[in-house]
Order: C-alpha cells, then sequence, then structure tokens
C-alpha cells in the first residue's frame, strides 16, 4: 500500500517537472524573441541607461576622433587630388541626376503611381553600443521612436545596406545586423549584368570573409566578377537599389542546376559609427 | 567599492564595444566577469552577492540586451559558479583566471543552447567554440587588470576584502 503510494507521488512529480520545463522553455522563448515589442519600462530604462552610456562616453569618442583626425592628415595631397577629380566629374553627374529625377516624375505622373520601390526618407543616428549580447548581431543606435523610427526599417551605413530594426525605444533602436551567420531571413536581391539585372536571394553570410551567399540564379547568365549586388525592393524592409557588395566568385549548385554567386561586402562591420535609417515612403 | 567595480564594468562593457571589431578576438564579457572580482568585497555575504548579480543581470537584460530576466538568472547562475570555485579555490592569480575561464565557457555555452533550443539560432558548433575563444584573451586583460587597480584602491583606502 505504502509502496503504491510512494509510486503515485513519483508520478505526480515527474508530470510537475514536465510542466515546469514547459513553462520555463516558453517563458524562455518570450524573452528571447528577436522581434518583440519593447514595454514601457524597458523602454525608460533602456533609454535611460543608453543616455548615461553615451555621456561616459564623451570623452572616449573625442580622443577617437582626435586620432582619426590626424591618420586623415596623412597623404592629404593624394587624397586632394583624387577629390578634384571626383569634383571635376560631379556637374556632370548632378545634371544628370536632375533630368533623371524630372523623367521618374514625370513618368510617375503618366502611370498614376505614388510611391516606387526606390523612395526612400532618411534619418541619420549614431551607433552607441556594439553587439554586447554577442550572439544576437546587433547594434544600438541613438534614434527612436520619437524621431520616427518604426521596426523593420532599412539602416544603411556610408557603404551600403546593414542591417534592419528591430526594437524601437523612445531615443534609441536596436539594428539587427546583416553580419550573422545565422541568417535566418532570407533578402532580395539583383546583380546588375549589362544595363539588366539578375535576381536572386542571400541566404548566408560568412563573417571570416565578409561574405554573403546569393542563391536562386539561373544557370544561363554571366555575371562577370565586380558586379554591384542591390536590393530589389521586393518585401516589406528594403527599398530598392540598396548597395549590398560586389561579385567576388561565382559557383555552381551541388546539382549542377543554378548559380552560387559569392558577394563581398562593401561594408566593414568592424568600423561602423554614423548609420542612416531608411522609411519607405507610404501612399 | 562593490558599486564602483560593477558600475565601472558594466560602463566600460558598453563604451568598449565601440572599439573593438564586432567577429574579432576581443569580444567583451566585462560585467559578468565583474562578478569575480566584486565577490570577496561581499565578505563571504552570499545573499547580498546574489541579490546584486540578480540586480546587475536586469540591467544587463534591459540595457544591453533587450530581454527579459534572461541575464537576470545567468548572472545568478554565474555568481553561484564563482561561490562554489572560490570555496574550494585558494586565491592567486592562476586560479582567477581558472575562474573566468570557466565563467566564460559556462556562460557562453548555456546562453548559445538556450538560444538554439527556442529557435533564435542554428546550432554550429564552430560558433559555439568561436564564441567561446573570441571572448578568453580580452576578459582575462581585463579581469587581472582591474583585479590590480581595486587591491591597489582597497590597500590605499582600507577597504576590507575577504580572500576567496
Amino acid at each position: 500500500m505504502y509502496k503504491k503510494k510512494k509510486q503515485f507521488d513519483k508520478r505526480y512529480l515527474l508530470i510537475l517537472i514536465i510542466i515546469v520545463i514547459a513553462i520555463a522553455l516558453v517563458i524562455l522563448a518570450i524573452a528571447l524573441k528577436k522581434d518583440r515589442n519593447l514595454n514601457p519600462i524597458e523602454r525608460i530604462v533602456k533609454d535611460a541607461g543608453m543616455t548615461v552610456l553615451k555621456v561616459t562616453e564623451t570623452p572616449f569618442k573625442f580622443i577617437k576622433n582626435k586620432i582619426d583626425d590626424v591618420h586623415a592628415k596623412n597623404n592629404i595631397y593624394q587624397k586632394y587630388k583624387k577629390l578634384k577629380e571626383q569634383t571635376d566629374k560631379i556637374d556632370t553627374v548632378k545634371s544628370e541626376n536632375r533630368n533623371l529625377e524630372s523623367e521618374v516624375k514625370k513618368l510617375k505622373e503618366q502611370l498614376k503611381l505614388n510611391t516606387l520601390l526606390s523612395d526612400k526618407i532618411e534619418c541619420h543616428a549614431t551607433i552607441v553600443s556594439r553587439n554586447i549580447g554577442y550572439w544576437y548581431d546587433e547594434v544600438t543606435i541613438d534614434k527612436g521612436k520619437k524621431e520616427g523610427i518604426e521596426k523593420e526599417m532599412a539602416v544603411v551605413s556610408s557603404k551600403g545596406l546593414i542591417g534592419k530594426i528591430i526594437k524601437v525605444s523612445n531615443h534609441y533602436s536596436t539594428v539587427k545586423l546583416l553580419s550573422n551567420d545565422n541568417m535566418d531571413d532570407k533578402i532580395s536581391v539583383k546583380i546588375s549584368v549589362g544595363d539588366n539585372y539578375v535576381y536572386g536571394l542571400i541566404s548566408k553570410y560568412d563573417s571570416k570573409t565578409n561574405t554573403y551567399t546569393v542563391e536562386g540564379i539561373s544557370q544561363n547568365v554571366d555575371i562577370p566578377e565586380g558586379s554591384d549586388v542591390v536590393t530589389t525592393g521586393m518585401g516589406t524592409t528594403f527599398s530598392s537599389g540598396l548597395l549590398i557588395g560586389k561579385v567576388k566568385g561565382i559557383t555552381t549548385d551541388n546539382f549542377d542546376l543554378s548559380k552560387v554567386v559569392e558577394v563581398k561586402s562593401t561594408v566593414d562591420f568592424n568600423d561602423l559609427d554614423y548609420v542612416t535609417v531608411l522609411k519607405r515612403k507610404q501612399k | 567599492m562593490k558599486l564602483f567595480i560593477l558600475i565601472t564594468s558594466f560602463l566600460l562593457d558598453g563604451i568598449v564595444s565601440n572599439y573593438l571589431p564586432l567577429n574579432g578576438i576581443w569580444n567583451q564579457l566585462f560585467t559578468i566577469t565583474s562578478l569575480i572580482i566584486v565577490y570577496p568585497y561581499f565578505n563571504g555575504n552570499k545573499r547580498e552577492y546574489y541579490k546584486y548579480s540578480f540586480i546587475l543581470g536586469i540591467f544587463y537584460d534591459l540595457i544591453y540586451t533587450d530581454t527579459i530576466i534572461f541575464n537576470a538568472f545567468m548572472f545568478l547562475l554565474m555568481a553561484r559558479i564563482i561561490v562554489k570555485l572560490a570555496s574550494v579555490l585558494s586565491d592567486t592569480y592562476i586560479n582567477l583566471l581558472i575562474i573566468t575561464l570557466m565563467l566564460i565557457i559556462v556562460y557562453r555555452s548555456v546562453t548559445y543552447i538556450l538560444m538554439v533550443i527556442t529557435g533564435n539560432l542554428i546550432f554550429d558548433y564552430h560558433s559555439l567554440f568561436k564564441g567561446i575563444y573570441n571572448s578568453i584573451l580580452v576578459n582575462i586583460i581585463f579581469v587581472i587588470t582591474m583585479t590590480l587597480i581595486t587591491n591597489f584602491i582597497s590597500k590605499k583606502f582600507k577597504i576590507k576584502k575577504s580572500s576567496y
């Protein structure tokens, strides 16, 4: 009789343990969810903490800027010559740009289009902290809800696309970087081949070589190395024409059915200071 | 002294992240490793030590990782490991390194496994090893430097500190 009761209790205990583990896993999943919204308390504490961090960082930033200035002054004559060449071309590019803008405007009116895939509004921001959680591949920027930042907005540096906004507090936001080996969002990209584009999907990122892998490209297209890879604008997050990188190498998949393109990122993820958040224009 | 160590390490974690390469061998875990340095200043008051660790974890969650109480419990676990190791290891620099190493391995492994279980990461043991060895060097340098600084300050101002 006593033995039976003990067995019965053990079964209850086992069920209880299973329930506790299940509840713990559910809580854990919620706690670690990447795209959850921050609650008001979290937002206030994050804002306060990041402001303290930003203030504490000021002297370090000042020293870093001074060192950067010294480095920038080296080879100043070569840099001047290079810039002079670029400024000579700038008037031609400007007039071409104006021409294209007016053409786009006219075409939009003719087609009764309110927005284009490439239409976007810009907001500049500074990075406050970078990837402290290590596995998360995130950075925090000093612009938030009050500055019009929303989840899923694209973030670019001067050299190309770096990621998207995943969490927003009142004055700070968290950016999920593209530089993670565990890429779960496939990004639609196009590769310029002459006057045409070849479409594919980014499936992987390799942090060692700073390259992306683009898959799903038809076998019968010749892609030259060094071609620009940009976003297509298909999907809700990234507008069209955001530079991702340049073609580095081309192979074929295991079944020899489609091409796999290695794309060298134009962004140095180790050297991110200032970024721009892009908001897609709504109708 | 306790607060000085914890706050300095916490802020340094954020500041240093902006100056070290993202995927290099310099991944700082200063807030977590500061739990090793701060333990002797609790003079055996484990309850208070756990309380401080838990609160520090909550701030780490809220400010740095945007998670809910995940790091609070992780910090509590780390504090427990430090207490256990400190009770069997003597107060030498070699043992300090052993504790730091153990802490990095446990923290990185447990967080990685939990992230995999909850579907946030795809398991790849290379990533796990990379995460561990990328964190060793910078944190060992930090623990040794911080211990030397705090030892100097505590001797100068006669702040009571127990050995492990």
